[in-house]
């Protein structure tokens, strides 16, 4: 009967014998191998019709500096869906687009492009370029005019598209304050700015100016003013308002009244007041503002001005509610430097569009092209990045890895033997 | 703040009991913040953009100079209402040809405004400009001038002339005001919350 | 004739020979290049500017090649050359000539027979020419068998003459081009008339005729402008003229021929009125006595034609509700140019001006427009006032006494000067002498002080020193600028928030805000001199000394002085009115940019049609700029730059500009270098 030794050492025989052998046998009779191919973005579609015609199972590999377009990304799609293993590799840049309207009167768009921060971004449309933006931080932002077909932006040499948004229909803004300069010329500006307004002025008890039929209800009101404690006269129906979507802005005193202070992004400070020579012009609070302090625990601050907060907006339910420190922006339309009355137009326009009710955008999915994301498509159609190095050799263990068995084998049974004093 | 507008070439101060008794009227049938005093806004220096209500009137030429032409062409542009007034109340005085020249280099034409304008229904209601007594008096052109003039922008008062000489009509002292049937000074209010809302 | 005469006379040939020979050689080179520049010109339309350098290039070439060859063959000048040529060709001569030549001895050729030189010469000369001249020869038929309008377009260019172009013209092809527009400004202009080669943009003074003008019959060829049509009339055989005023505002000339449309953007220039500078009397002036002479002096210039200045002089006399007015006009003087610079003097006696009496003075122009105008010019006036028996006008006294801030700087500029020789002094000076000198500055510096609080307090509408009435030294010093100002303020007695003033703006404040300052400094100034320490003084000091300074530059004094303030009391009178109001209604503001929003679509619909129908679409863009040239001539501007562009298919130059039409429509967008959930505002 064999000893136990003896018996390893036959095992470790048969096993180096068996490996030498499926060796010797692999070297005359190779098995088929899989056919690898390999292209960068630049030179895949000119080889798309040779790959169809490939046998099935092939292995084809892509190295992408950029998201080749989408038609090639479908057509490899395509291919490993037919059997074929479809990988690629590469790091192309990734960015996407996003256009929402702002449901301002002049329809402007919102444009956003996600991208690697550091990246200059070329946006452009059917008819010209719009504008060159740096970002800083995960992407920028434009709010464009004017939009002519579709948009695109390049980003590290990356073509981003996406369709122009349908514009919503504007809704108006509901001014509500004393008689005074502010209200005049906020309501003024707004509609210089195309803004249907409605407003209501307090002049004496039971006296008002008004215009147009007063409403809360964001089918028909984007956003309400509210300039001083008059609008406490709304009620609390505004609060409701808020709650279903609408936007508020409190500005100066306003976040002070009873009715709002619940939403209101903050507490009214006291007011910060600034000395301006008489040769000065007034910019936009120069002549000092009304502090927001004790900010909700959602608040945002959007502008600091001598350290202190002087907007801040925060949400409630569907609602945007701003409280803007500045109680005299007339004054910086009216003595400001050259360009002040468009400066403040625009200003309470786009404080406006920040808060303004904007239904839900039906067309975003049809829009939303191949080229709006094209690593994220990338990524859903071929599966994740390989690796580059990946071996493109044909199946089966290593053959290194096979010799050194045979050599752990062979000198196991040599030395098991020498010790029995065998040779 | 109510803001009496002063100009280089003539006398600006002629009425200087207007701005206290218009202060007086707002205050006594509003509730608008208005302060106590008024102020001089000098039509050649750009703080008298800060003003968006200036009270002009006198009885000399009225000769802007480039300042003042370039100043009052902005505040017209950005929204401002100049109220001018004829202290001469005569079509035929130097006032009313100088400064409607003046007016319509700096900011455009003069046009009658009908009687039937925001402005006098804006808080009591009248049918037109109302009558002063010196026109009543036949003073000046010895006219009762049915109509006041004005520049308007974007359908609204730039600026607003009269010759009626509300100057006259409204220089007193506002304690006096107790010794009237009826309140003369009424139609400022109409003026102050036209210009304050429209 | 002797053997040098002939030889002279040999010279005299060859030398025309050549001559004529290089301006025939370089008329030959210029023709050439001529017929070159017309047969180019025929084939594809030489711009105005290329047709002008090739005439040029023509004639410098010509030049050019008649001067080389002239000066190749200046050997002809050389009587030993000429000799040396005649030796060549009578060998008989036996080099006699050319000794007698060299020699300067005629006796040497005295037996030679010079008949036939000439002859000689003459051939050869003959021989030279007959090449040149053939080729000019041709040229010159070429150039009368060319086209007649085709060679005088090269030959002289000018403005308008694409009419004259040849070229081969299909029946069905547009009439409308080449079409050429001439100009006729309106005679007060006195400009001549001026072409413009297929125009797109014609720029015109209002008032001028504007003719077009193109090949082929007049027949269905008509102009739509605004709401008029203008039929073609026939100038001749094969041009079509239209005539029409030029509009008075920006508009588009549409021509039509057949299914043919061509658009033109005519821009009106108007005539500005007359621009009048009034240089002497420079500024308003108070007089004690008004006679003598007033020098009077203007400038006025205009940008097309002026026709008369003068000056213009009001007089009002009178005071309070009383006042009469006599005017008149004063050295009126016809003008024929573009400036003019009007002087002249106006007696005081002959005014027969009173006490209180005020003269305005201005200078007006009127320009030459008699179509749209005529356009008048004023220049600002100046008051010259008499002044009344005893009043004292302190703004008309050069000699009046210095403001407190004027003596309020020369003492705290003298007590800084004698703080710093003291503090120079110092390691000198025994310390009881440096306390006994620095005390000495000390009370004057509080002598100053108190000057400056009694300026502070008197404009607050307090009691002059009102601040020492607690003591000199009182320890209830306002420690900071508010809290003096605080109490400045309060010492008013106005119970009004100083938000009121406009901001804090109130020129009260404004005045006091300095001087407040300088007082506080004073004040630590003080101290510091009590004390002994001049060195630690003096920063205080020099802080006050700049605060004055800049009280100063905020101080204005006006001629008419203040009305008198009435403090209202509002708080009493509020809501007392026996009447009420009612409520009213506020109209809704037209959007200041609705047409900029129409401009908008407009943009946007001809930017979508600009890859399908291009024509079109540079068609609508100028029609587009037509309407923004008066309410946005940024946007004019640039949709000029982009139809032009568009034209000429330069796509670079097109984006360019169609990128500067879209900012100039929709404003520079607004954009933020980070994703927030806030959007981009505020």
């Amino acid at each position: 009967m064999r000893s136990r030794r003896s018996r390893l050492e036959l095992g470790c025989r048969i096993a180096a014998f068996a490996l030498i052998g499926w060796l010797i046998g692999t070297s005359l009779f190779p098995p088929r191998p899989i056919r690898t191919e390999r292209a960068a973005a630049a030179t895949i579609a000119p080889r798309l019709a040779a790959w169809t015609r490939m046998p099935p199972a092939s292995e084809l590999h892509v190295d992408l500096d950029t998201v080749p377009d989408p038609w090639i990304v479908d057509w490899l799609a395509a291919l490993r869906a037919s059997g074929h293993i479809v990988r690629w590799s590469g790091s192309p840049s990734p960015a996407a687009i996003v256009a929402e309207p702002v449901g301002d009167p002049r329809a402007h768009v919102r444009v956003g492009v996600a991208s690697p921060n550091g990246a200059s971004v070329v946006l452009s449309d059917d008819a010209a370029l719009i504008d060159t933006m740096h970002v800083a931080s995960l992407g920028a932002l434009e709010s464009v005019p004017l939009v002519v077909g579709a948009l695109h932006a390049s980003v590290g040499g990356q073509s981003l598209e996406i369709a122009r948004p349908a514009a919503v229909r504007s809704r108006a803004v509901f001014v509500v304050g004393r008689a005074s300069w502010e209200g005049k010329y906020v309501a003024t500006a707004l509609e210089e700015d195309g803004w249907s307004v409605i407003a209501r002025f307090a002049v004496a008890p039971g006296v008002e100016v008004t215009e147009g039929a007063p409403m809360l209800d964001t089918s028909r009101v984007a956003a309400v003013i509210a300039l001083d404690s008059t609008v406490s006269r709304l009620g609390g129906a505004l609060a409701g308002y808020v709650r279903d979507g609408g936007g508020l802005i409190l500005a100066g005193t306003a976040a002070s009244a009873a009715n709002v202070r619940a939403v209101a992004p903050g507490v009214v400070g006291g007011r910060i007041r600034h000395i301006v020579q008489p040769a000065q012009s007034i910019a936009l609070g120069a002549t000092g503002f009304y502090p927001v302090t004790s900010l909700a625990e959602n608040a945002v601050p959007l502008e600091r001005r001598d350290g202190v907060v002087a907007v801040a907006v925060r949400r409630i339910d569907a609602g945007r509610v701003m409280q803007v420190g500045y109680d005299d922006t007339w004054r910086w339309r009216m003595a400001g430097a050259e360009g002040s009355v468009d400066a403040h137009r625009t200003w309470w326009s786009r404080v406006v569009d920040a808060v303004a009710y904007v239904p839900a955008s039906p067309d975003r999915a049809q829009r939303a092209s191949a080229r709006a994301a094209p690593v994220a498509r990338l990524v859903e159609r071929l599966g994740p990045p390989a690796s580059a190095s990946r071996s493109n050799t044909s199946g089966g263990p290593d053959r290194r890895i096979l010799l050194t068995l045979i050599m752990i084998c062979l000198l196991q049974e040599w030395s098991s033997r020498r010790l029995r004093g065998l040779r | 703040m109510f803001a009496t507008a002063q100009y280089e070439s003539g006398d600006w101060d002629s009425a200087p009991f207007v701005p206290a008794n218009i202060i007086d009227t707002i205050a006594r049938y509003t509730e608008i913040p208005v302060a106590p005093i008024g102020v001089v806004a000098p039509l050649s220096e750009e703080r008298m953009l800060r003003y968006p209500l200036l009270y002009l009137t006198g009885h000399l030429p009225v000769r802007f100079n480039a300042a003042e032409q370039r100043n009052v062409r902005r505040f017209v542009e950005r929204g401002g209402l100049l109220f001018v007034d004829d202290h001469d109340h005569d079509v035929d005085g130097v006032f009313h040809k100088s400064a409607t020249e003046e007016i319509a280099r700096a900011a455009g034409p003069l046009a009658e405004l009908p009687n039937d304008h925001p402005l006098y229904s804006s808080f009591f209601k009248f049918d037109g400009p109302p009558a002063t007594s010196q026109e009543l008096n036949g003073w000046g052109d010895n006219l009762v001038h049915t109509h006041l003039l004005a520049v308007q922008r974007e359908g609204r008062i730039a600026v607003l002339y009269s010759s009626k000489d509300y100057s006259s009509e409204w220089n007193y002292h506002p304690e006096n005001k107790r010794f009237l049937a009826v309140d003369n000074t009424r139609f400022a209010v109409n003026l102050a919350v036209y210009a304050l809302t429209a | 004739m002797s053997a040098l005469a002939a030889l002279r006379r040999v010279r005299l040939i060859l030398a025309s020979g050549v001559i004529v020979r290089a301006i025939a050689w370089g008329l030959a080179a210029a023709g050439t290049l001529l017929i070159g520049a017309v047969l180019a010109d025929i084939a594809a339309p030489l711009a105005l500017g290329v047709r002008e350098a090739l005439l040029w290039i023509a004639g410098a070439s010509g030049l050019c090649v008649a001067f080389a060859l002239a000066v190749r063959d200046r050997a002809v000048l050389s009587a030993r050359d000429v000799a040396l040529w005649i030796e060549e060709r009578e060998p008989a001569l036996r080099f006699r000539l050319i000794s007698a030549v060299e020699l300067g001895d005629p006796r040497l050729a005295r037996d030679v027979a010079p008949r036939r030189w000439p002859v000689l010469a003459m051939r050869r000369t003959g021989r030279a020419l007959a090449t040149p001249a053939l080729i000019v020869a041709v040229i010159g038929a070429l150039l009368v068998l060319l086209p007649a309008g085709a060679v005088a377009r090269v030959r002289g260019p000018r403005a308008g003459d694409s009419l004259e172009r040849a070229g081969v013209r299909s029946s069905g092809a547009s009439r409308l081009e080449p079409l050429v527009a001439l100009v006729i400004a309106p005679a007060y202009a006195h400009a001549a008339p001026r072409s413009i080669d297929n125009p797109a943009t014609i720029r015109a003074l209002v008032g001028s005729e504007i003719v077009l003008r193109g090949r082929g019959a007049a027949a269905g060829i008509f102009a739509r402008i605004g709401n008029d049509s203008v039929s073609a009339a026939s100038d001749s055989a094969d041009r079509w003229s239209i005539a029409a005023r030029a509009p008075v505002t920006p508009a588009a000339i549409e021509l039509v021929d057949r299914g043919y449309e061509k658009i033109i953007t005519s821009e009106p220039i108007h005539d500005a009125p007359p621009v009048v500078t009034l240089a002497s009397p420079a500024r308003d002036t108070v007089l004690r006595v008004a006679r003598g002479r007033l020098s009077l002096a203007a400038t006025a210039s205009d940008d097309i034609a002026l026709e008369s200045v003068w000056f213009e002089l009001i007089v009002s006399s009178g005071e309070g509700e009383t006042f009469t007015f006599r005017s008149a006009e004063l050295h009126k003087t016809p003008v024929h140019g573009k400036a003019f610079d009007l002087s002249g003097a106006l007696s005081l006696d002959s005014l027969h001006l009173k006490a209180g009496d005020i003269l305005h003075v201005r200078a007006a122009a009127r320009d030459a427009n008699d179509v749209s105008g005529p356009g008048v010019g004023y220049s600002e006036t100046r008051a010259i006032r008499v002044a009344r028996p005893g009043e004292y006008d302190s703004v008309a006294l050069d000699a009046a006494p210095p403001t407190d801030e004027d003596k309020s700087i020369v003492s705290e500029r003298m007590l800084i000067m004698l703080a710093e020789a003291l503090d120079r002094q110092r390691p000198t000076l025994v310390h009881d002498s440096l306390v006994r000198e620095s005390q000495s500055i000390a009370a004057d510096q509080k002598r100053l002080r108190r000057t400056v609080g009694d300026v502070v307090f008197s404009r607050l509408g307090g009691s002059p020193s009102g601040e020492e009435t607690v003591g000199a030294d009182s320890p209830a010093r306002a420690r900071t600028m508010q809290e003096l100002l605080a109490r400045a303020d309060s010492a008013t007695s106005r119970a009004i928030d100083p938000t009121d003033f406009g901001g804090g703006e109130a020129p009260v404040i404004a005045v006091n805000t300095p001087l407040l300052e300088a007082y506080n400094a004073m004040w630590d100034a003080g101290g510091a001199l009590e004390i002994g320490e001049p060195g630690r003084a003096l920063p205080f000091m020099r802080r006050a000394l700049a605060a004055i300074e800049r009280a100063r530059q905020a101080e204005r004094v006006y001629l008419h002085g203040r009305a008198p303030q009435i403090v209202v009391d509002v708080g009493r009178a509020r809501l007392q009115g026996k009447d009420k109001g009612s409520s009213s209604t506020r109209r809704p503001l037209t959007a200041s940019d609705s047409a900029a929003q129409t401009r908008e679509l407009r943009f946007a619909r001809a930017m979508e049609m600009l890859d399908r129908a291009r024509p079109a679409a540079i068609d609508s863009l100028l029609l587009l700029r037509i309407d923004a040239l008066s309410s946005a001539p940024e946007l004019a501007a640039a949709l000029r730059d982009a139809t032009t562009a568009l034209r000429g298919d330069e796509a670079r130059a097109a984006a360019t500009a169609l990128a500067r039409a879209r900012r100039a429509l929709g404003g520079i967008p607004v954009a933020r270098d980070s994703l927030s959930r806030w959007g981009v505002v505020p």
